[in-house]
């Protein structure tokens, strides 16, 4: 299949210089369906948004697979497809170029990304049809697609940025996209305050490293040679000095990471080889003031300008800062505790928004930053627990709310949040190429769930209460077979896609816990089981309140229920096998051989054996939880008649979940209300009396003023005359009196 | 100032500058006096007439008396002339629309008085 698409794709050279085709042809789809969009047909702007999203998917994967091509077979052995196309920024700290990049980390994404994206278009066009804003859904998701390409593409940390705004501002466009309804319009807003208080923490973080490396690049950038092909600055050899690390002439900020942790980690030999391995960082003792300085293009040599301003500040207290200020923007956009509300109340957007933006790509944007900067967070021990605990307890958090939700939607949304968790675990425990393994299986059963949800939407006439559901199995069998591959891969069933990503981050941090004795990684490990049959439990309630039972709808809306067309149910299809193969498939390059396959390095273990040793523990838990969520959900919902009525439950526990523990109502309490009572103050005091007051005072003089003024406007040709001749005059005897 | 000097008038013998001068200036006061003192408004317009002829006059004046002398600046004399000839252009064409909204104006007001023109008084 590689061989096959290599066969057809260009050189590798030309694919480097035509980088640009992939972000470029959602743009284009952008443009048109934004510019001509209200005279295109219904299936005409559904045609031009999917082909735009199939042409960059194409383009895509034949980059990806010049990608995989091994580096022995590349001149230069330069495995990274890395183009610059303009210099962007210049200023005295930093030099940024529009610059794309594509490595093995970011192969994944722009696949998951233009790949999901495509299948949700072509979804989109059956969803959407009856739709009057077609058009402009598909602009929005065009456009999305350009931002988010941006974002995993870029060269530096302000490509990101920009496609990071890009997206956040398609999401919003797209949740208020039924605008006419208010709260529609009050969920987007909403998603977009949350989202600017992350983005507040990742500029400082940006800012941070600005300030401590003087770069936002990733990488060493790249120059156009005079062959027409792009060249990297070769790193020189660092010969004699084992303790120094060479860097290329311009270092990005992964090759300063990178170097640090050459030069502060401590290494162990590892058993039997000859080879070391870098087990724990020792930054804390390393001030930038210790940093060596030597010949050559080191390190400390390009750190040297840096290093007054930072003279005694400890290096591992800046970049733990710098990596929680960054976590913090990732909080946001990834919908963690505290910044997770958000997500929920996104779901008021179409159902392929929800997908596309809110399951598959956006949210997993947080992620993909943290891995993309994996070295540096791995510098930092203290940034890495607070992630791990942080996802650890939304994944228990969010999966407890998702018990008890009515809404098919908000269902997968709290799930959403819940996997979200997860994969910031597997972050945490210092074991990044998890964290990008979930999103990649979380990708493929997530789209499907929220794709099938759609469906079951789109046959029930808009109904989205489960309550009003039940024994749709019979009349949309291809919906219930495909979300129950979706469902069976989201509860962690053995060898279907969500097991083997799940189960490798649950094994991992019991793994940590057991070689550092580090009782938040047991507390981690604890909060991520109990999640684990949570979410086995609120899936199979969805599926059983859903497909099984009575159906529980009115009459007319029973009448109309169909089966949806061939563009909904293909990408179904798809999803489906990808959920069921997808874990099998790709488990090898993201747990045995990250390194090799992905380009990431975990954190490596001190006791090579601690996964080992509690691989059998975890499975039974894992095991015990998923099937015990799903015999529980079975016995409480599978025989049908038994439908969750919240008004008349007397259960604290269900009450405090059904109401999401009160977090809105704790936030409108203590944050919402007291903003609006220092606006509100505010508005009164300075809006009022000091800007208004003034702004009044100064037109009253000019009112006042002018009303004696116009006084002289008589209106009599000659009162102007003679003030034209007086003029005159008086003009001649100043030029006389001057000129004497 | 050094231009009181004698001008050949073909048919009048010498005479003086300072004479054209003088007489320029009287019949500019007139026409001033009269744009800003009399309410008929076809009285005003031909003041102005009165005050451009005036002009007229001095430009004339000047340009006969540069013409032929070696202190005054290049072309003196012919600028003079084509002055004249071009406020003569000029007056044509602001009389001719003068008249016209004098005329209009009687058409709707029956009344040439400025006095009864005060639309745009404050």
């Amino acid at each position: 299949m590689l061989d096959w698409i290599a066969k057809f794709s260009p050189p590798r050279e030309v694919l480097e210089a035509r980088l640009y085709l992939i972000p470029l042809f959602p743009f284009i789809g952008f443009l048109l369906n934004g510019l001509f969009g209200r005279r295109f047909s219904s299936r005409f702007a559904g045609f031009v948004g999917t082909v735009a999203a199939l042409a960059s998917f194409i383009v895509a994967l034949m980059c990806v697979v010049a990608n995989v091509e091994p580096a022995s077979n590349i001149e230069g052995g330069r495995t990274a497809l890395h183009a610059s196309y303009g210099t962007w920024l210049v200023t005295p700290d930093i030099t940024c170029a529009f610059g794309l990049y594509i490595d093995k980390l970011s192969s994944v994404m722009i696949l998951i990304v233009t790949g999901i994206g495509t299948l949700i278009h072509l979804y989109s066009c059956g969803y959407m049809a009856h739709d009057k804003g077609i058009a402009r859904f598909f602009c929005y998701l065009n456009l999305f697609l350009f931002a988010m390409i941006l974002l995993v593409l870029g060269d530096n940390l302000l490509m990101l940025f920009v496609g990071w705004e890009g997206v956040g501002l398609c999401s919003y466009l797209l949740i208020g996209f039924w605008y006419e309804e208010g709260k529609n319009a009050a969920a987007g807003m909403k998603a977009f305050v949350v989202n600017r208080i992350g983005d507040l923490g990742f500029l400082i973080g940006i800012f941070t490293l600005i300030a401590l490396f003087g770069t936002v690049n990733f990488v060493a950038p790249v120059e156009l040679g005079k062959n027409g092909k792009y060249i990297t600055p070769q790193v020189e050899s660092a010969g004699e000095k084992r303790d120094l690390v060479a860097l290329p002439a311009k270092p990005g900020l992964l090759d300063y990471a990178v170097a640090l942790r050459a030069q502060y980690g401590r290494q162990e030999p590892i058993e039997g080889e000859h080879a070391t391995h870098i087990v724990e960082i020792d930054l804390p003792a390393a001030k930038l003031a210790d940093v060596k300085i030597a010949e050559g293009k080191t390190f400390a040599d390009s750190l040297a300008a840096h290093m007054n301003s930072f003279s005694g500040a400890s290096l591992a207290g800046l970049l733990t800062f710098a990596c929680i200020c960054l976590f913090i923007g990732a909080c946001g956009k990834s919908a963690q505790i505290p910044l997770y509300v958000w997500l929920p109340d996104a779901m008021a957007g179409p159902t392929p928004v929800s997908a596309l933006i809110h399951a598959a790509t956006m949210v997993t944007a947080g992620i993909y930053m943290v891995c993309r900067l994996h070295p540096l967070f791995a510098l930092s021990p203290d940034a890495l627990h607070v992630i791990a605990f942080i996802g650890a307890l939304t994944a228990l958090f969010s999966a407890l709310i998702g018990l008890t939700q009515l809404d098919i939607k908000k269902v997968l949304a709290y799930s959403t949040v819940s996997q979200l968790g997860y994969m910031f675990l597997g972050l945490g425990a210092g074991m990044f190429s998890l964290g990008i393994f979930h999103v990649l299986t979380h990708a493929f059963f997530k789209a499907l769930l929220f794709l099938g949800a759609g469906s079951v939407i789109h046959a029930m006439s808009g109904e989205q209460d489960m309550r009003r559901m039940g024994g749709l199995r019979a009349k949309l069998p291809w919906t219930f077979w495909t979300m129950l591959a979706g469902a069976l891969a989201l509860s962690g069933f053995p060898f279907l896609a969500g097991w083997y990503s799940k189960d490798a981050i649950l094994v991992h941090t019991l793994g940590r816990y057991h070689d550092t004795h580090n009782w938040l990684y047991l507390l981690c490990y604890a909060m991520g089981a109990i999640a684990a049959f949570c979410t086995a439990f609120y899936t199979f309630r969805l599926i059983f309140l859903t497909f099984f039972g009575e159906n529980r709808a009115s009459e007319e809306v029973k009448h109309h229920i169909h089966e949806s067309p061939w563009t909904m149910l293909l990408p179904l299809v798809v999803l489906a096998v990808l959920s069921i193969a997808g874990g099998k498939l790709f488990d090898h390059a993201f747990v045995e051989d990250p390194g090799e396959k992905l380009g990431i390095v975990n954190v490596a273990f001190h006791n090579e054996k601690a996964v080992d040793q509690v691989e059998h523990l975890n499975l039974a838990v894992t095991l015990t939880a998923a099937f015990g969520g799903i015999a529980l959900a079975f016995w409480r919902y599978g025989k049908g008649g038994n439908i969750p009525d919240p008004e008349r439950s007397k259960n604290k526990a269900y009450n405090a979940s059904f109401n999401k523990f009160y977090v809105d109502e704790i936030y409108d309490a203590f944050i919402v209300f007291p903003f609006q009572v220092i606006s509100e103050i505010l508005h009164l005091l300075v809006d009022t009396i000091i800007v208004d007051g003034g702004i009044g005072l100064l037109a009253g003089t000019v009112k006042a003023s002018s009303r004696a003024l116009r006084r002289i406007q008589t209106g009599l040709v000659n009162t102007y005359a003679f003030a034209i001749l007086g003029g005159a005059v008086a003009f001649l005897i100043y030029l006389y009196v001057s000129l004497k | 100032m050094g231009f009181d000097f004698p001008l050949l008038i073909a048919d009048a013998g010498l005479m003086r500058l300072s004479s054209c001068l003088i007489v320029g200036g009287i019949i500019f006061a007139i026409g001033a006096w009269g744009v800003v003192a009399r309410r008929n408004l076809l009285i005003v317009l031909i003041s102005l007439e009165l005050m451009l002829n005036a002009v007229n006059l001095v430009f004339a004046s000047f340009a006969r008396a540069h013409a032929g002398s070696d202190t005054a600046p290049q072309y003196a004399a012919e600028n003079g002339q084509l002055f004249a000839l071009f406020i003569i252009a000029v007056a044509a064409a602001e009389a001719a629309v003068g008249l016209a909204i004098v005329i209009t104006w009687f058409r709707n007001r029956e009344t040439v008085d400025t006095r009864d023109m005060k639309e745009m008084k404050n």
